[in-house]
């Protein structure tokens, strides 16, 4: 790949695949998928245990390599572009993880700022402390990592995957935001909080966030569009609106969902019949 | 009890920590350069190591300059590409039991030297290149091993497999061995400075802080790694190529020194741990502290083994493992966070 190849981001906005076919262990955990994300929406993921939601967060994050079809960004294949490269692009964020060592608040978040050494010690610090502001971990800047719970760890992360997608924002690219159920173990304010945040993000910088998720109504609420993936197919792709219906509920999920109208605003509300 | 981990874990005190450390480093090295046999004043040492002439005699100025010198930086060379290693390959495993041996440089190592004891007549010029060959050849065949596993652990039981099996044939070869042979694979089995001499050092100092130098601007990818493998790729590393470095550098820097030394353990252990302890985990500071802390424990050391038992020497490997031990079972015993 040369210089003189400059992507138009503009012709290529999204990150996206094409066909996917992905292979894992012998199963087909993807067959056959094709999505985007685009900058400025907020997409989520949702499906059935096993339908193929974290690989589909893997081959954007060019973790996975697909078998046959395309993962492109900006039009360029995943596959050829460098993880450091890659990294000022893109931030993810998957389950928290166990820490051998003990790390303070700060120097997790910090690490979000590491694809850009060219930042200076008080830019990386002000970004800190703007992504501590927007999780809600101000006061919590020199609390040990171990010491804290699993919403709060995973809350830290967040907030590094925040640095990751906006200390580089002067570069233009539209930047990508993926999350692996990024509410799984918060409560129920802060879940709201989360997802607050990556619509924040989408409507005010731009970016471009894909979020696994379980809540139906949390994702209804929040989402622009939702993707509806069951047994590694895309069974569904629009907004909200067009995305939960009854039928395509029990096609993912296999149980049989109501529709109503959400009781306080104009959304809708779905309901578990049994 | 006040320890320096509760005093230095705010971040604007690190600097300080490492400030104080250093000069502990240069009190002991100045202290241990002057005893021994001839006895030499701290102040003639100090000034004499400045280039002021103190007034020391010739003699004096040639046992300080030409034994004592090299000695003690090979001491402090020594202990801090231990600690140094030992705290990367903590972190590269994510488990705060690994030190470079683990990787087999050391047991290779020590199979080299052991093969060129037994195995050739009076060929002890042999002793430190086969030492050094078998620290590479163990290591490279550890990674090879290991990559075909996915992750770090195939790594470490490949580094397991290897040391294991490198244990048992030390063990054949001692059965094969005379007497004298014996004595000598037993000495260098437990390590010693006593190599010294400013014609080894002019090539390894540079070469060990030329790669340490190395090591300690990986700090970035270093700390990524404590979250995990995926996190270190999410933040732009990519794995394969990141632990192939780390590998081959340590080996690099471990390699020649288990050559010239021997077996000295425990270093690259403890000393990352008791850093941890005071610098927090972060490896901006960890890996200095390090150097710095592992280079004082073994130039202290390294000044017991002279002294204790003066006119004979205590082989170094013993002290670091005699004092490194006790000092790790209160630190576990004491039931905090490592």
């Amino acid at each position: 790949m040369t210089g003189s190849m400059r992507i138009d981001a503009r012709a290529h906005p999204a990150l996206a695949m094409d066909h996917a076919v992905l292979v894992r262990g012998g199963q087909r955990v993807l067959n056959g998928v094709s999505m985007q994300v685009a900058g400025g929406e907020l997409v989520g993921l949702l499906g059935a245990n096993g339908a193929g939601k974290s690989s589909v967060l893997g081959v954007l994050a060019g973790e996975l390599r697909l078998q046959t079809g395309t993962a492109t960004l900006y039009g360029q294949a995943l596959a050829g572009v460098s993880f450091a490269r890659l990294a000022r692009q893109r931030a993810v964020l998957v389950q928290q993880p166990a820490l051998q060592f003990d790390l303070n608040v700060a120097e997790i978040v910090a690490m979000g700022a590491y694809p850009f050494p060219e930042l200076s010690a008080t830019e990386v610090a002000a970004q800190v402390a703007q992504a501590l502001a927007m999780t809600g971990l101000h006061a919590a800047s020199g609390r040990s990592y171990l010491d804290m719970s699993g919403g709060e760890q995973q809350r830290v992360h967040y907030a590094r995957a925040l640095v990751q997608c906006r200390a580089g924002r002067q570069e233009g690219d539209t930047r990508f935001l993926l999350l692996d159920e990024p509410t799984a173990s918060q409560d129920p304010a802060h879940q709201q909080h989360v997802l607050a945040v990556a619509a924040r993000l989408t409507g005010e910088e731009g970016v471009g966030v894909l979020a696994v998720l379980h809540d139906i109504n949390l994702a209804a609420r929040w989402c622009d569009r939702i993707l509806l993936l069951a047994d590694g197919v895309l069974i569904a792709a629009g907004t909200p609106d067009q995305v939960l219906t009854p039928d395509t509920l029990q096609r993912a999920y296999g149980v049989e969902m109501a529709v109503v109208p959400h009781p306080i605003h104009a959304g809708r509300w779905l309901v578990m019949m049994r | 009890m006040v320890l320096p981990a509760d005093v230095f874990r705010a971040g604007g005190r690190r600097p300080v920590a490492l400030s104080v450390l250093a000069c502990a480093l240069v009190a002991v090295a100045v202290a241990a350069m002057s005893s021994g046999a001839m006895r030499l004043g701290l102040i003639e040492v100090w000034s004499t190591l400045l280039g002021r002439d103190a007034g020391l005699d010739s003699l004096a100025r040639n046992v300080l300059l030409d034994v004592r010198l090299p000695r003690v930086l090979f001491a402090a060379l020594t202990g801090a590409a231990l600690a140094l290693t030992g705290a990367v390959m903590q972190a590269l495993f994510r488990n705060p039991l690994a030190e470079p041996g683990l990787i087999g440089v050391s047991a290779g190592g020590a199979l080299g030297a052991v093969a060129a004891i037994v195995l050739t007549s009076g060929g002890f010029w042999l002793l430190a290149p086969a030492a050094f060959a078998g620290s590479l050849a163990a290591t490279a065949l550890a990674y090879l091993l290991g990559r075909r596993v996915a992750g770090v652990a195939g790594l470490l039981l490949a580094g397991v497999a290897i040391n294991t099996i490198a244990g048992s044939l030390i063990g054949l070869l001692t059965t094969l061995a005379n007497d004298v042979q014996l004595r000598d694979l037993t000495f260098w089995s437990m390590g010693s400075l006593s190599d010294a001499r400013w014609d080894l050092l002019v090539w390894l100092a540079p070469w060990t802080l030329l790669w340490s130098g190395w090591l300690l601007r990986q700090w970035r990818v270093l700390n990524a790694l404590l979250l995990g493998d995926r996190e270190a790729q999410h933040l732009g590393w990519r794995l394969v190529t990141v632990r192939r470095q780390l590998i081959v550098v340590t080996a690099l820097i471990v390699g020649p020194l288990v050559a010239a030394t021997g077996g000295i353990g425990f270093i690259g252990l403890v000393v990352p741990h008791l850093l941890r302890l005071s610098l927090g985990a972060d490896h901006r500071f960890l890996l200095p502290g390090s150097m710095l802390g592992g280079a004082l424990a073994l130039t202290l050391a390294d000044w017991l083994c002279r002294v204790v038992l003066m006119p004979a020497e205590l082989p170094i490997g013993l002290v670091t493992s005699l004092v490194g031990g006790p000092f790790f079972v209160w630190l576990l015993a004491r039931g905090r966070r490592l």
